[in-house]
């Protein structure tokens, strides 16, 4: 079996993790009647998840659901509804990493937490770059009642992607 | 005469219980003992049930002085407070529980980490993974413990063996509180103070093991002793209290929420019947734990006169202390541990319950 510790290079050890890092089911989705029960839910639930640790695995637990469901929301051609989720993924993924940093600075010993980021990171750019590939480049969206606007849908994705190729 | 029994042998148990230090906790064993309970494991456990049968005949001793009333209150406690010193120098032999507490303190007050979120196995590098058993758990304790945690884990000042002790000297304070409430809730009768008091498990999971199971224990006796003297708000703070420790206490709820419905003696029969039930109900979320026992004796204490309860009470008490003996054996949990264990544990109150069934149906027998 192969022993990640064996891996000396960075970029493999991440790609190695980011086989065996699964993303989670996003359970409710938008549209559903208790959608914005479950997001007051993820809110108070920061509040529990005192600690730079606690908030990271919170944070990076966000990051990894509003990431599927941004995928699943772009396979329905939810647009609009897509790019929030990608936003907000994007969002708890800088307050993850802003955690890890927060965790350094008070002398944990971060090294499992990182390894378990960047193999996050290596996912996360692995479903964005699949979701590019199936979308559009630009949308323009018409809502009922306003004038249209165009959604930057692969700016958005590549915003993301550069997001996750932190240091 | 009584207290040089009851020192020796409490001092025996202290011994004793050196050799189960973990190899990679930094206080080193004395060879004599490192080699008896490694290598001489048949007489290991020999010596710890002989150890186990010599609390029995102490405390069967007392309480048999305490019926016949020749018994002080100055030497009934003399001979608590002995105990207690003596074992509060002991090694935690039995269990590793009071390193998860410990664990779960520093989470929480040292890394200053949520430890419903983070383990112990988080912190690379934590010293205390060496010889921690549970590193990979979350807090299993309630809110309340964890912050009553703070005191021994700063007064433990970062140092593992004082940490421990302070531990411990946590657990004997309760330990004493919950014998004198014992004593005053049963009007200052010696015989249930004994009765909770020396009895081998209590002394073993609480002075040796240091296990908070009291401390939960005390708390809800409390609470019953508030909402007695009419303070019921306080009452249910201290109940609420209480199942923060270890949410075992949640079962008493509804005889709290009826408690002026029962008399005093029936509500303390049916808490100890309530605690039976979730000491029962053990295995359904993992297996019983000797320790959980007190959650019944400590009720049974207050009813000694109900004869079933004091021999379920007891049978429970030397069987779950028998629990001990295929570990001490072979050293591990699997094999025929877990049978053996079964046995140990059902047995004797089985053999008691039929005991008590066939005095039942005795007199029908002779007419």
């Amino acid at each position: 079996m192969l022993n990640i510790g064996s891996i000396k290079n960075n970029f493999f050890k991440a790609a190695f993790l980011a086989v065996v890092y699964v993303l989670p089911y996003p359970g409710l989705m938008p549209g559903h009647h208790l959608y914005p029960v479950k997001q007051l839910f993820d809110q108070a639930y920061a509040y529990f998840a005192f600690g730079s640790f606690a908030r990271h695995k919170y944070e990076l637990a966000l990051a990894d659901k509003k990431l599927v469901e941004m995928k699943v929301l772009f396979e329905y051609r939810q647009y609009l509804l897509a790019l929030t989720a990608l936003d907000q993924s994007n969002n708890h993924f800088q307050k993850a990493v802003d955690f890890v940093v927060a965790a350094q600075v008070q002398g944990k010993n971060i090294q499992t937490k990182m390894a378990n980021l960047q193999a996050a990171a290596v996912k996360h750019q692995e479903v964005l770059e699949s979701v590019m590939g199936q979308t559009p480049a630009d949308f323009w969206w018409q809502p009922e009642k306003d004038e249209p606007r165009q959604l930057a849908i692969h700016q958005g994705l590549q915003k993301a992607i550069s997001i996750r190729q932190f240091k | 005469m009584m207290k040089v029994i009851i020192f020796v042998w409490s001092l025996l148990l202290v011994i004793f219980s050196y050799g189960f230090v973990e190899h990679s906790f930094p206080l080193p064993t004395p060879d004599f003992l490192f080699q008896l309970i490694h290598t001489h494991r048949g007489l290991t456990t020999l010596i710890y049930i002989i150890l186990v049968f010599g609390l029995f005949g102490i405390y069967f001793y007392l309480l048999r002085r305490a019926k016949q009333k020749r018994i002080t209150v100055r030497q009934t406690w003399s001979f608590v407070i002995l105990v207690s010193l003596v074992l509060f120098f002991s090694w935690p032999a039995f269990s590793h529980d009071i390193f998860n507490y410990m664990a779960t303190a520093k989470v929480t007050f040292f890394y200053q980490e949520n430890p419903y979120l983070v383990m112990p196995m988080e912190f690379t590098g934590e010293p205390m993974l060496a010889f921690m058993h549970a590193a990979n758990k979350f807090a299993l304790y309630g809110p309340a413990w964890i912050l009553l945690t703070a005191i021994p884990h700063f007064l433990g000042w970062g140092n593992l063996i004082l940490t421990v002790f302070t531990f411990k000297l946590l657990i004997l304070g309760f330990y004493l509180a919950l014998c004198w409430l014992i004593w005053k809730m049963s009007h200052r009768d010696h015989y249930a103070l004994i009765f909770f008091a020396f009895n081998p498990l209590v002394l073993i999971e609480t002075l040796v093991s240091a296990h908070n199971d009291v401390v939960m224990m005390f708390l809800v006796l409390l609470a019953f002793w508030l909402a007695e003297r009419r303070q019921r708000f306080w009452g249910w703070i201290v109940w609420l209290a209480s199942v923060g420790i270890k949410f075992a206490t949640i079962a008493l709820l509804p005889l709290i929420i009826f408690l002026r419905r029962f008399k005093r003696q029936k509500w303390f029969v049916w808490s100890a019947v309530a605690m039976l039930l979730v000491f029962l109900a053990a295995p359904l979320r993992e297996e019983i734990y000797s320790w959980y026992w007190i959650w019944v004796v400590s009720f049974v204490a207050l009813i000694p006169q109900k004869r079933f309860f004091r021999w379920l009470a007891w049978a429970f008490s030397f069987s779950l202390l028998l629990r001990y003996t295929p570990f001490l054996y072979w050293r591990n949990y699997g094999g025929l541990t877990p049978m053996v264990k079964a046995l140990t544990t059902f047995v004797p109150p089985t053999l008691m319950l039929i005991f008590f069934g066939w005095q039942k149906i005795r007199p029908w027998h002779h007419a």
